[in-house]
């Protein structure tokens, strides 16, 4: 068989394995293994397993994954979020959709707490929902708002899919948190000003609330001085040289966990399932990245990411107009497949393609993060919004994805800016090294 | 039959729970080591030695997990297009092929434990600690994993023949949802 | 029937000693090339593009002989316990890459290095990195100054050297993180040859070196045993002739010229202080440094007939190389 026949055979057999519902980390073990059984031997493909099961388990890098997930069940189990949100509020909360910001800021805060987006809005919406309902939020736009306001769980470090990222391109985790830190500023402007300018055009819909005096400002902050404590450690003891990214998260679960117990209680059958929750989750991400692992193999000695090479160049397009391509068929495959398996599929061979024309690899770890948070919350398959759907069962789905549009507007504006000045995610990086 | 199954995946909740305290045990040893390191210039000696461990440890304890409750990444095209019998068969079509994968695996790291006995692998600075045994345990979780996959595909090929309800196929915690997101 | 193909996988950046086509490998590659006619071709695929196994150190030795790749860059130290006698070079015990793999080849060749006659693999090369010496955020000028200090060490032999030398061996910092961790201040230094300085960002991070030689690593070129069994008689010839001692020096006298080149480049930075201890300072270094080896000599007598050998040899190796 000719390299480009097992390179078809491979790509096909993946795609089919996926539709015909094998997980996805699965599919692409066997299709790689398979490929590179094809191209290198059968005992090689097979001892191959072994020696990815075991490099992977003993990966120091991917054993932050389970530890912020500990992190973040027990920061919110233990209602961390509320402090934030409240805190967010005294301070925003009198202007006009004061509380939709504070639930942004919320969400940012309590990301810098966890490594997940659905995690971020499964909490905030316990806090953030009833009270943007009872000040008399539509409740579409205030679901949308913590839907959208979710996905910044993932771009605020810690973030369990940069550290994937940062395994499988191998760049330093904390490289890529520093280079996230601007792009997540920037994401809470660009969906705050989204909030101030549709508060604009439906003035009935986004009533401020009460301005708070000075003392209970205070009092907010008092309140939520243990978060800000925590939050400011774990972030603050990263960029400020105390800890490696292992310690800041072994830091981070010791606390959280304490405060689980400080403000809960040890109940057996709660911890029990965050335990249960955080052991499948970490399990399901190991199953995944050694299968993009072992898709890689494949991909390498089939010499994929040659011809992916050689058929780009000769399409004489502009890098840019490339990087565009290749982000609107990550954001279309997203309506119907899935961001994250389109990332990690594509990987290899992108990834080296991107590199060749000089781009930094933290920036495409963010510009891929970007799009997946787009793709978290785009029409027809946003996972937060059907999340966020199943929580509040009356709002219609349609309905929900109205109340992203805004949003969806300004984050597609960020993702644009991001292309075109990767220094929005290398400047701060090369700055502090 | 049943309460074998019902056993068998409780066992694996347990198998986690051990695995992450583990790794909670050690997010506390990391604590003081920095406390240690930098308040009175004295480290956990060979904590990086047995933190290697521990996290070999605690993934191979976490991966039974996702398989019985059934928590893989997976794009269901199907779900809502077939009737629950046949849609039950082609979930029964990928546990058999996600068991052939789980066996496989099972075995390379049977194999990789061998290897570790055969070239008498230690830690790199407790030297008297040999390496093998750990991987032996790993190399069981990974059969275990491969049992709970065999149940699941029990499962879902009764529930194809019609011998079970179709709402009963999955444990109760795959409805919700998990992602790596 | 074309050229068979041998995969040089490594997860060593490309462009570096031991991956571009003028370095070590490169060399080597293109001499067994020539020498074979045709027969054989070496494809060098640097920056672990094999999976996770692919960027694991631990991992390349297996990478080989489970035939996943057919040469690899391994490092013995990272699968501790199947070569237990390479830790006599994490000892302060040779000047150089030259004199330090020379004795090397030759103590494998009597038999003495244990793990280095599994048939599974054929040895292309064995290394010993040119020595590691101090590089620091902030300045010391003599081993007082190491009081207090916590340095990056990876393998048991560097932390027992910093130790004897009064300051705080740090392992749960790896080399990778170990230029983070400096210019963060986790740790404030670390030992590295000049070439790691270099290689692994550390010179970003430090600006002051002592030049001490605080020990060394060594390396294997390995190549799959059944791969070079299967080449025709012609090729293996061509292995042959450039492998084992040939390579050995081969590789020593060019990491040495990369080292020295790195050397110097540090020493001509205007921002950087490289000092060289006086003589009577030097000593204490050396004194306190000389009990770890004593330690490790009386550890068992495996190691007292090893180091005997070893001094033999070197001295052998170092009268040819024409050092002291
Ligand atoms: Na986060
Ligand atoms: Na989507």
């Amino acid at each position: 068989m000719s390299s480009t026949t097992i390179i078809l055979f491979g790509f096909v057999g993946l795609f089919a394995l996926i539709l015909l519902q094998v997980p996805i980390g699965v599919a692409m073990m066997v299709s790689g293994a398979a490929g590179f059984a094809a191209i290198v031997g059968v005992q090689p493909a097979l001892s191959m397993f072994g020696g990815e099961v075991a490099s992977s388990f003993a990966s120091a890098d991917l054993a932050l994954i389970p530890i912020f997930l500990l992190m973040g069940n027990f920061a919110s189990a233990a209602g961390l979020s509320t402090d934030l949100y409240r805190l967010a509020d005294a301070f925003v909360g009198h202007r006009r959709g004061g509380l939709a910001l504070a639930t942004l800021g919320g969400c940012a805060g309590f990301g810098a707490l966890c490594g997940s987006s659905l995690a971020t809005v499964g909490t905030m919406h316990r806090v953030a929902y009833p009270e943007m309902l009872a000040r008399g939020y539509p409740p579409h736009f205030a679901a949308g708002t913590i839907a959208v306001g979710g996905t910044l769980g993932i771009l605020v470090p810690p973030s369990i899919i940069l550290v994937v990222y940062s395994v499988l391109a191998e760049t330093f985790v904390i490289d890529l948190y520093i280079a996230a830190l601007l792009p997540a500023l920037m994401a809470v402007a660009f969906y705050g000003a989204a909030v101030v300018l549709y508060g604009m055009t439906r003035r009935a819909a986004m009533p401020a609330g009460p301005r708070l005096s000075g003392a209970e400002r205070l009092e907010a902050v008092r309140q939520s001085l243990f978060v800000i404590a925590l939050a400011g450690l774990v972030i603050g003891g990263i960029y400020a040289g105390v800890f490696t990214a292992l310690e800041a998260a072994s830091v981070g679960a010791v606390l959280s966990f304490a405060a689980y117990l400080w403000r809960r209680g040890w109940r057996r059958a709660e911890a029990f399932k965050l335990i249960g929750d955080t052991a499948s989750v970490t399990g399901m991400i190991y199953v995944m990245v050694i299968g993009a692992s072992a898709f890689n193999y494949f991909v390498t000695v089939s010499g994929v990411a040659d011809l992916f090479m050689a058929a780009v160049n000769a399409t004489h397009l502009p890098p840019w107009g490339v990087i565009a391509l290749i982000l609107v068929v990550y954001i279309v495959l997203g309506a119907f497949f899935d961001e994250v398996a389109t990332m990690l599929i594509t990987l290899p061979f992108v990834l080296p393609l991107i590199v060749s024309w000089g781009y930094d690899p933290l920036w495409w770890g963010i510009v891929n993060v970007t799009v997946i948070m787009i793709g978290l919350f785009c029409p027809p398959i946003g996972l937060n919004v059907m999340v966020m759907h199943g929580l509040v069962r009356d709002v219609p789905l349609r309905r929900m994805y109205l109340g992203v549009l805004p949003f969806l507007l300004a984050d597609f504006l960020r993702l644009g800016l991001l292309v075109a000045f990767p220094l929005i995610a290398t400047w701060l990086p090369a700055a502090l090294r | 039959m049943n309460t074998i199954d019902a056993a068998l995946r409780r066992f694996a909740y347990l198998l986690a729970a051990a695995g992450l305290c583990l790794l909670f045990l050690n997010a506390i040893a990391t604590v003081l080591d920095v406390l240690g390191r930098t308040l009175f210039a004295t480290p956990i000696d060979r904590l990086s030695d047995v933190s290697g461990l521990i996290y070999i440890l605690a993934a191979a304890c976490c991966v039974p997990a996702a398989t019985a409750q059934m928590r893989h990444i997976t794009i269901k095209p199907f779900e809502e297009r077939l009737a629950p019998r046949p849609y039950a068969a082609l979930e029964g079509l990928a546990a058999l092929l996600k068991l052939a994968v789980w066996a496989v695996l099972a075995w390379q790291l049977w194999a990789h434990a061998a290897e570790m006995e055969a070239t008498h692998q230690t830690l790199s600075q407790l030297r008297g600690v040999r390496v093998a045994p750990f991987w032996t345990f790993v190399a069981l979780a990974m059969s275990f994993n491969a049992l709970l996959e065999a149940l699941n595909l029990l499962r879902f090929t009764r529930v194809a023949l019609g011998a079970m309800p179709p709402d009963t196929a999955a444990p109760a915690e795959s409805a919700e949802p998990a992602n790596m997101l | 029937q074309g050229p068979v193909t041998l995969r040089y996988a490594t997860f060593l950046p490309p462009g570096g000693l031991f991956t571009k086509d003028d370095g070590v490998m490169g060399r080597w590659a293109k001499s067994v090339e020539e020498a074979s006619g045709g027969e054989v071709k070496i494809q060098i695929l640097p920056g672990g593009t094999l999976g996770a196994a692919g960027r694991n150190p631990g991992a390349q030795l297996k990478l080989v002989t489970d035939g996943i790749a057919d040469i690899a860059f391994v490092i013995p130290s990272t699968t501790p316990g199947r070569f237990p006698d390479d830790n006599l070079f994490g000892l302060p015990v040779s000047d150089s890459a030259a004199e330090g793999s020379l004795t090397f080849w030759k103590l494998h060749e009597q038999g003495l290095m244990r793990g280095y006659d599994d048939k599974s693999f054929y040895i292309i090369g064995l290394l010993v990195n040119p020595p590691n010496v101090l590089h620091t955020k902030g300045p010391v000028k003599k081993v007082e100054d190491l009081r207090g200090l916590r340095l990056q060490a990876s393998g048991a032999e560097q932390q027992e050297l910093i130790r004897a030398l009064g300051a705080t061996p740090v392992g749960t910092v790896s080399v990778r993180e170990a230029a983070e961790a400096i210019s963060r201040g986790v740790v404030d230094g670390t030992p590295k040859d000049w070439l790691a300085l270099h290689s692994f960002r550390i010179a970003d991070a430090t600006a002051h070196h002592v030049n001490i030689p605080m020990g060394a690593s060594t390396i294997m070129f390995a190549l799959n045993r059944a791969k070079y069994d299967s080449l025709s008689p012609k090729a293996r010839a061509a292995i042959d002739r450039f492998s084992g001692e040939p390579f050995v020096r081969m590789a020593g006298k060019l990491f040495d010229e990369y080292t020295d080149a790195k050397h110097k480049e540090t020493v001509d930075d205007k921002k950087r202080q490289v000092i060289t201890l006086p003589p009577e300072e030097r000593a204490r270094w050396d004194k306190a440094m000389g009990t770890v080896v004593q330690d490790w000599r009386q550890r068992d007598a495996t190691n007292e007939r090893l180091w005997q050998a070893f001094t033999k040899t070197r001295a052998q190796v170092r009268g040819e190389l024409g050092m002291k």
